[in-house]
């Protein structure tokens, strides 16, 4: 019977309301520091993983893809759509002066993706001159893509192997692709050749927005990164001048709506930690303040049995480290309960992107969150502890006479 | 086991008539020997309650020494002082003193539990016997009687055997058939070797004291 | 003792009120196509219905019975079926085409979560009520 050592157990037990109350608020503490740390980190490794996709200085785009499909619906907010310009604009691009890396891509969106009625975005490729996907997809796929591979998203609930019909032509899944918390998630990306052939299809169907285009004739937008002599802007610039019916936009200026966003978010959210902390810390004081006063007499028991002041001060620091411990372990596993099963919930309540941090960081922010509600629980404490171990035991005994 | 004292008194920051301090316990020699149970009475506020709690290391004196043995109690550091008191000195507080999560068993053992030492149950048991209490070994305080909490605490205090036993009224709001197991008990502790003090309002505590005190506006005399 | 375990009923009995009905009506699947015709997710989401009426069921009939044994049983049957629904959606039964669809993003998670609460509280439930039956 190792009294001593459960003394602090045995009276946390004794008063179940008080120290409920007490583990609720440690947790309280422990589930806002966690979970907002947790939610401004996943936006931050969010917003890197969409520049990383982006992966060039500059996109040139069709002059009404600006207004009608917006591209900045399709590559953030995860909307599908489509648009397609001549070939012959590709080539005067190619010509302006400036130009590092050059590569067309081609949108189309699916009309029914086999399930459910909600369309798929697919990205096609040119494998010879890609410089923003192919690294990516290098990842999770080694081979080259032959006709009718598809690599999909992490987020589309297909797995290598399976077979997805667009537009009545049978593609296979060769790969899926990492998390990357984009809208990139729910796109299918495939090459120039299979994407081409869904596009010939899909005019065949009927079912194509575009009648009367040839799908080797047309490019959806252009991708270029500037050589080193040239700034983006110059280039943008420069396109916007020189070339008709298109427009360039810098991907920065893209993403600095995203990032504003993310900025506001996470401001929020910090200013709710710091508030709640400071409350939750002085409820604490309070709290630990009352238990003690209210048990001053037990402690005044515990000095005339033979406890010294330091061990006074040790039962009630252990009391605390036992309630701010569980606290915060029960609002970690809350946390992780919310965040980790519905990440995508958040993703698109949000419309930002959203990734959570890998496994190994994740248990660092676990520990630091313990270690912080803990330590919080003690200092909270401390200035109880203080006052008990310099109790007038004479004092409190004569009380209640 | 010797307790002594040696020119001890006791004053207190309060302001007064003509000075900002008050005398509670005014200079005394004082000396409880092995197997005697003495007795201290005296009205309300007279001191009593200081006096003993400065022989139980809990309140330093301003002036004058105490001695356990030969060793002097307030010339120890606190964690000394505490172990001291928890091995040689049993002391039976003023009211209910119980530890309100623990049972009567566990209240028992704590001078063993609270060192981290393994308690004696057999002596706990035996001791819960002696006082007709050992029914309500797993009770918890709240459901024991004011009678029957003032019995733990006399059990608690004895559960080490101390050389010293200092109890502060021990029997003020028991009835007279309870009071007399407590006395008859303390007695016996007396007789197996215990220098017993007693701090009492009851004048029945006489008969069973070999020396009696009387403590008036601080100044102790014998009887 | 009794209280404890009284207590853990009433939460096993909300719990399954909560898988039952809240799949149907709260955390449901994604909602019927525009031609009013259903998507692969709605029969999973019909699945975890019935197993949660099954829930709903044996917690709430549970409170009939007093001996700690009869009870265990039942949490113990709680228990398989918790698990059943608990993965069910997606891994037993197909889900929609994309994660990020409502099948996915709230009633898988919520499925899974309360799959699993049933299953803690229901061991839980059964150390309590066999302790029940010692004393």
């Amino acid at each position: 019977m190792r009294l001593s050592k459960s003394l602090p157990f045995r009276n946390l037990a004794g008063k179940p309301i008080r120290t409920a109350i007490l583990i609720l608020l440690t947790a309280l503490l422990s589930l806002t520091v966690f979970g907002g740390t947790l939610m401004i980190t996943s936006l931050k490794t969010g917003l890197h993983s969409l520049e990383d996709r982006l992966g060039a200085d500059i996109m040139v785009v069709p002059y009404e893809a600006t207004t009608k499909a917006n591209l900045e619906n399709i590559v953030l907010q995860g909307n599908t759509g489509y648009f397609y310009m001549d070939t012959a604009r590709l080539e005067k691009i190619q010509s302006r002066e400036g130009i590092g890396q050059i590569s067309a891509q081609f949108y189309l969106a699916s009309a029914n993706s086999g399930c459910c009625t909600i369309p798929v975005q697919i990205i096609g490729y040119d494998p010879d001159t890609d410089f923003t996907i192919s690294p990516w997809i290098k990842k999770s796929y080694r081979n080259t893509l032959q006709k009718y591979d598809i690599v999909v998203g992490n987020d589309l609930n297909a797995f290598v192997g399976d077979t997805l019909k667009f537009y009545g032509v049978e593609c296979h899944v060769a790969a899926k692709l990492d998390k990357t918390g984009t809208s990139f998630d729910t796109t299918v990306f495939t090459n120039a050749d299979t994407i081409k052939a869904l596009i010939q299809s899909s005019l065949d169907l009927h079912l194509n927005t575009f009648q009367n285009i040839d799908p080797d004739k047309v490019v959806s937008c252009v991708l270029i990164n500037a050589d080193e002599e040239h700034t983006p802007e110059e280039i943008v610039n420069d396109i916007n001048l020189h070339v008709k019916k298109v427009k360039a936009i810098q991907t920065k200026e893209m993403i600095s709506g995203v990032s504003d966003s993310l900025a506001g978010v996470s401001n929020v959210i910090s200013i709710l930690i710091i508030a709640v902390w400071l409350l939750g810390i002085m409820i604490l004081l309070l709290a630990f303040t009352m238990s003690v006063n209210e048990r001053k007499k037990e402690f005044a028991v515990l000095r005339v049995l033979g406890a010294s002041r330091k061990k006074l001060a040790g039962i009630v620091m252990q009391e605390a480290c036992i309630t701010a411990f569980s606290g915060s372990t029960g609002g970690i596993c809350i946390g992780l309960l919310i965040m980790i099963p519905f990440n995508n919930l958040i993703e698109e309540q949000l419309h930002l992107p959203f990734l959570l941090p890998d496994v190994s960081q994740l248990i660092v922010y676990i520990i630091s969150a313990v270690i912080l509600s803990v330590l919080t629980g003690m200092i909270s404490a401390s200035v109880s502890a203080f006052r008990i171990s310099r109790i007038d035991t004479g004092l409190i005994l004569r009380g209640d006479n | 086991m010797i307790l002594k004292a040696e020119k001890i008194s006791k004053e207190f920051p309060r302001q007064m008539k003509n000075a900002n301090r008050f005398t509670a316990v005014q200079e005394t020699d004082f000396r409880l020997n092995p197997g005697e149970l003495v007795i201290i009475m005296g009205r309300s506020g007279s001191g009593k309650s200081t006096l003993l709690n400065m022989f139980a290391g809990l309140l330093q004196p301003t002036a004058g020494k105490i001695f356990l043995d030969d060793k002097s109690l307030y010339d120890l550091e606190d964690q000394e002082l505490s172990k001291l008191r928890n091995q040689h000195i049993g002391m039976i507080p003023q009211g209910q003193t119980a530890l309100y999560s623990l049972t009567m068993l566990e209240n028992i053992c704590l001078p063993y539990t609270l060192y981290g030492e393994e308690p004696h149950e057999a002596d706990a048991c035996a001791l819960l016997d002696r006082l007709e209490i050992s029914h309500l070994r797993n009770a918890m305080p709240s459901e024991l009687s004011g009678g029957e909490l003032r019995r733990m605490a006399i059990a608690r205090a004895m559960m080490k055997k101390p050389g010293i036993l200092l109890a502060d009224e021990p029997t003020s709001d028991l009835d007279d058939e309870t009071t007399k197991i407590v006395f008859s008990f303390l007695k016996e502790s007396a007789h197996n070797g215990t220098a017993v003090l007693i701090v009492t309002h009851e004048n029945d505590a006489k008969n069973y004291a070999d020396r009696s005190f009387r403590m008036n506006a601080g100044m102790l005399c014998q009887d | 003792m009794k209280k404890t375990g009284l207590i853990l009923d009433i939460i096993l009995f909300m719990l399954s009120t909560a898988l039952c009905f809240g799949t149907k009506f709260v955390f449901h699947a994604c909602a019927p196509k525009e031609d009013g015709g259903w998507m692969v997710c709605h029969w999973a989401e019909q699945a975890v219905f019935g197993l949660g009426l099954v829930l709903f069921f044996l917690s709430s009939v549970m409170f009939a019975f007093k001996d700690g044994k009869t009870k265990s049983g039942m949490i113990l049957a709680m228990e398989a079926i918790a698990a059943l629904a608990a993965i069910l959606p997606n891994h037993l039964i197909n889900l929609c085409m994309m994660t990020d669809m409502r099948c996915h993003s709230v009633m898988k998670p919520a499925v899974l979560i309360l799959g699993i609460l049933i299953m803690i509280v229901g061991v839980i439930a059964i150390i309590i009520h066999r302790k029940e039956n010692d004393v």
